[in-house]
């Protein structure tokens, strides 16, 4: 546990990730306890993967609804050690036991052999060599075969916001951080891609030149299917646009073949979708000009800006309050600087509470966002718009979808700069006025004077 | 020492008075946690990049 001061000071800000030390804390109370569900969600947080493999067989021990968080808890293990590589195993096989209608055990075991053969094991883009690894063909062929495709992420969102709100930890940062900590990993379902190239560059097409036109059919249609159940059943962008490109691929290969069979009508539904999902497709891919816009980015920016003023406002009062200080308690002539700081720190709170104001204004919609979704009911599908919906951090949907926002201060520098120069040219006669009129004064008032 | 002008203890009153609101707070230290903001940039980075 953090001391009291730091650990203090870090519940007032609502700051930091929760320490392996605070998770200890949490994990000898749930032990002493049996409390399945703290042990789940320590064992996802916990950077050793040892450890965490221990409060994983915890609570799936003391409830075996909590099987799936080994999802989340396999990619911490360094399944390298040689004491470890039959438990790897075990830990799939007791997945895909529990939920064997889900893809995501079968692309995990697909995920831990070719990770188990390292730098032996062929690149994701040599299809012919892949197709020669068996062992994984067979995991993937398992995985498209399954008829569900769920990462498990909407059940640890549940379980881990309950557990923020539970134990008052509850902030946008312990919630993005948990939601970062999501589904089986970007490099298991990236290999699923790898498998559909695998049947349709090679299997698919070889089968269709060998003039098995079932065999093809079957490996484009697989292919196609685990792409709609990415599509339909996957919780992010990139299963969205992984699966977009399987269904493309495949519905292109099926078309020409289906025509060639005399199915016309499923051809022409299939060509029709081909030409629904492009556009999709250019959507992530930040090519749909009208899907772009600037206002993501600069509300970030804006937030980011008065937080910097609100800083800099902050130390220029502090500093010059300790300066007044250490010039009254030593009392001698005063400097220039002296004179300067008595009129800054009368000002300068001002300059905060605009700073503090602008802040607020623009840092609200994100705050109102958090307690919406800290609170908000039903399944949650996707958890990535809480990156850009929770946090001002200057970035939106996948792909270039911020639209170029300019410098908004070269229309205005023009009119500024003419009216500067106005400014100038109507001074110069007054103030050349007003000098004239001195001099006409001064020798009278002296006179006067004397 | 002179005292403070009223309107200058008003802003400041009025200012540490934000300090105090917890989404406030929350917010401040967010553009402040550049690692977190790194990561969640270099995931969109990922993500955009797929």
């Amino acid at each position: 546990m953090p001391g009291p001061i730091v650990g203090g000071l870090q519940r007032f800000l609502g700051v930091g990730p929760i320490s392996a030390a605070t998770l200890e804390h949490y994990v000898r109370a749930a032990e002493a306890h049996c409390d399945a569900r703290t042990m789940a969600f320590a064992a996802a947080n916990m950077p050793d993967g040892t450890e965490a493999l221990r409060l994983a067989d915890k609570a799936v021990g003391l409830s075996p609804q909590l099987t799936w968080i080994y999802v989340l808890v396999c990619p911490k293990v360094r399944w390298q050690r040689s004491d470890l590589a039959a438990r790897r195993e075990e830990i799939i096989h007791r997945l895909e036991a529990w939920d064997p209608d889900n893809a995501t055990p079968y692309l995990l075991e697909a995920s831990g052999i070719a990770g188990s053969r390292g730098a032996a094991f062929p690149s994701f883009f040599q299809f012919d060599r892949l197709a020669s690894e068996s062992a994984w063909c067979a995991a993937m062929a398992k995985a498209f075969a399954a008829p569900r495709y769920d990462s498990y992420s909407p059940r640890w969102f549940d379980l881990s916001r309950a557990w923020l709100r539970e134990h008052g930890r509850a902030t946008p940062n312990s919630l993005i951080y948990e939601s970062l900590t999501v589904g089986p990993g970007l490099h298991a379902v990236a290999q699923a891609g790898s498998y559909a190239d695998v049947l349709n560059k090679e299997l698919g097409k070889k089968a269709e030149q060998a003039g098995r036109t079932d065999e093809a059919l079957a490996d484009y249609w697989s292919v196609a299917h685990m792409g709609e159940r990415l599509q339909v059943q996957g919780d992010g962008s990139w299963e969205q646009m992984l699966g977009g490109k399987m269904r493309i691929d495949a519905y292109e290969r099926l078309v020409p073949l289906l025509r060639n069979a005399g199915r016309a009508e499923e051809a022409a539904t299939l060509s029709n979708t081909v030409s629904q999902l492009r556009p999709q497709q250019d959507v992530y891919r930040g090519k749909d000009a009208f899907a772009q816009s600037t206002n993501l980015k600069w509300t970030g920016l804006l937030v980011q800006v008065f937080a910097g003023l609100l800083t800099v406002s902050v130390l220029a009062l502090l500093l010059t309050m300790l300066y007044l200080l250490e010039q009254w308690a030593r009392p001698g002539t005063r400097l220039r600087l002296y004179r300067h700081a008595v009129v800054a720190v009368q000002y300068l709170p001002a300059v905060l509470f605009l700073a503090c104001l602008g802040f607020y204004l623009g840092y609200y919609p994100y705050a109102a966002n958090f307690h919406h979704y800290m609170t908000a009911t039903g399944e949650v599908r996707d958890l990535e718009p809480l990156l850009w919906n929770v946090l001002p951090s200057r970035m939106g949907p996948p792909g270039n979808s911020n639209a170029a926002l300019g410098n908004p201060f070269w229309p205005y520098a023009a009119y500024a700069l003419a009216g500067l120069v106005v400014a100038v040219l109507v001074g110069i006669p007054l103030r050349r006025r007003a000098s004239l009129r001195k001099e006409r004064t001064g020798p009278t008032e002296n006179r006067e004077a004397a | 020492m002179k005292r403070p002008p009223f309107v200058t203890v008003l802003f400041l009153a009025l200012s540490a008075a934000f300090f105090l609101v917890p989404d406030f707070r929350q917010g401040l230290v967010w553009p402040l946690a550049w690692p977190l903001q790194g990561l969640v940039s270099a995931t969109g980075i990922c993500i955009g990049g797929t």
